[in-house]
């Protein structure tokens, strides 16, 4: 009886009529919750940092980070963002010209105030190294977006605003200033139909001529 | 302040938007077939997988960057939620009124088999621990890692679930 009822049951569970017909729009609906839910979860995350720094007086920089963090990540740290281009070492901002300029990944394209360099998924000026503080901006790769927002190239402008209601637009780009040491904002170059063209991390207050688009 | 520190931003290698849909459009049809073994209809089914892949989705940049197997994971996550709803339910006494956002049609075509009818009589851990071990052929251990239960408590359930169905078909 028992094999039999096994031998049932996996035969049950092998019967095509176990299969269901998805709606065809059923991916796009899912989706579309999947991005709903993430705003809301930000916007969570948002509203009990503020609460925190309202009652307790603290620093959003030293701990909004870690509580706007996603909860199942090892706790993030005010430390400069580590970005790494796979099968290479890691770039941060901030990162003495020295060692950054050792990475292999980089290739120098110009040499202004500061220097210009592509990586190998990143073309033209995708980082830009001050010699007196260090790597300046880091562009990622075009189909790179960002970890929690899902912003990326082809985002409008629109979207990136409602992401961070802080965020500054001035003509073709938008900056958001971030949390963390050293000073640091996502700048979102736009095109003349308001989407944005590239995701780049950059230092606040460096030398570097880094301009819009 | 909306800003989010990853410890490492590891380059993907692909649009994670895109391989989201992607990965949705590949799974769905396996996840639905899925559902419809851990909840016993299509409806329910709909809706579990619906849930779980927006919560997983929600999360995708995270959980590619964490070395997750996005299909695995699912799975284990209906599960899971397929268990901790019906608790929710139960305890609530909601009536289920969920939009049937996925499956176009709500017909069972299992409906007059006496075993799927008897399987309806599991509560949702039981049935889990059936459709883990018949239908996905998991071992002991591997439905405990699963669930997080103990495998003494896989067992107990397994032989609960195994004496009920018995006796619903032989009463049938």
């Amino acid at each position: 009886m028992t094999v039999e009822l096994d031998d049932r049951l996996r035969e049950l569970f092998a019967d095509e009529r176990l299969d269901l017909p998805a709606r065809p729009d059923a991916a796009e609906v899912i989706v579309t919750g999947a991005r709903r839910r993430r705003r809301a979860r930000v916007a969570v995350a948002s509203t009990f940092a503020l609460t925190l720094l309202v009652g307790g007086g603290v620093a959003v920089s030293g701990v909004g980070g870690s509580l706007l963090g996603e909860p199942a990540s090892p706790a993030p740290s005010t430390a400069p963002l580590p970005v790494r281009t796979s099968g290479y070492p890691v770039l941060r901002l901030g990162m003495p010209a020295q060692e950054a300029r050792a990475n292999p990944a980089l290739t120098l394209t110009r040499i202004d105030t500061c220097e210009f360099y592509s990586l190998p998924d990143v073309p033209g000026d995708a980082v830009a190294i001050s010699p007196r503080y260090g790597v300046a901006r880091i562009t990622r790769p075009a189909t790179s977006v960002t970890p929690t927002s899902l912003l990326g190239v082809g985002t409008p402008a629109g979207k990136v605003l409602e992401h961070y209601p802080e965020a500054v637009r001035r003509d073709d780009l938008i900056t958001v200033r971030l949390p963390g040491t050293p000073e640091w904002r996502y700048a979102f170059p736009l095109d003349d139909a308001g989407e944005v063209t590239a995701v780049r991390l950059e230092l606040v207050g460096s030398d570097c001529p880094l301009g819009g688009g | 302040m909306t800003a989010v520190l990853p410890v490492e931003w590891v380059d993907p290698g692909v649009d994670a938007r895109a391989d989201f849909g992607e990965f949705v459009r590949a799974s769905l049809p396996t996840l639905l077939r899925y559902g419809h073994a851990l909840t016993g209809n299509p409806h329910d089914a709909a809706d579990l997988v619906q849930t779980v892949l927006e919560k997983l989705g929600a999360r995708w940049s995270t959980l590619l960057r964490k070395g997750f197997e996005p299909l695995a994971y699912a799975r284990r996550s209906m599960a899971n939620a397929h268990i901790s709803r019906w608790r929710r339910r139960s305890r609530e006494k909601l009536v289920a009124d969920f939009p049937d956002a996925i499956a176009e049609s709500g017909v069972d075509r299992l409906e007059h088999e006496p075993l799927w009818q008897a399987l309806r009589d599991l509560p949702p851990r039981q049935r889990a621990v059936v459709v883990l071990r018949f239908y996905e052929g998991l071992s002991e251990l591997e439905i405990a890692a699963t669930l997080g239960i103990s495998p003494g408590t896989v067992k107990s359930q397994n032989s609960r679930a195994m004496a009920t169905l018995r006796k619903r078909l032989e009463e049938g």
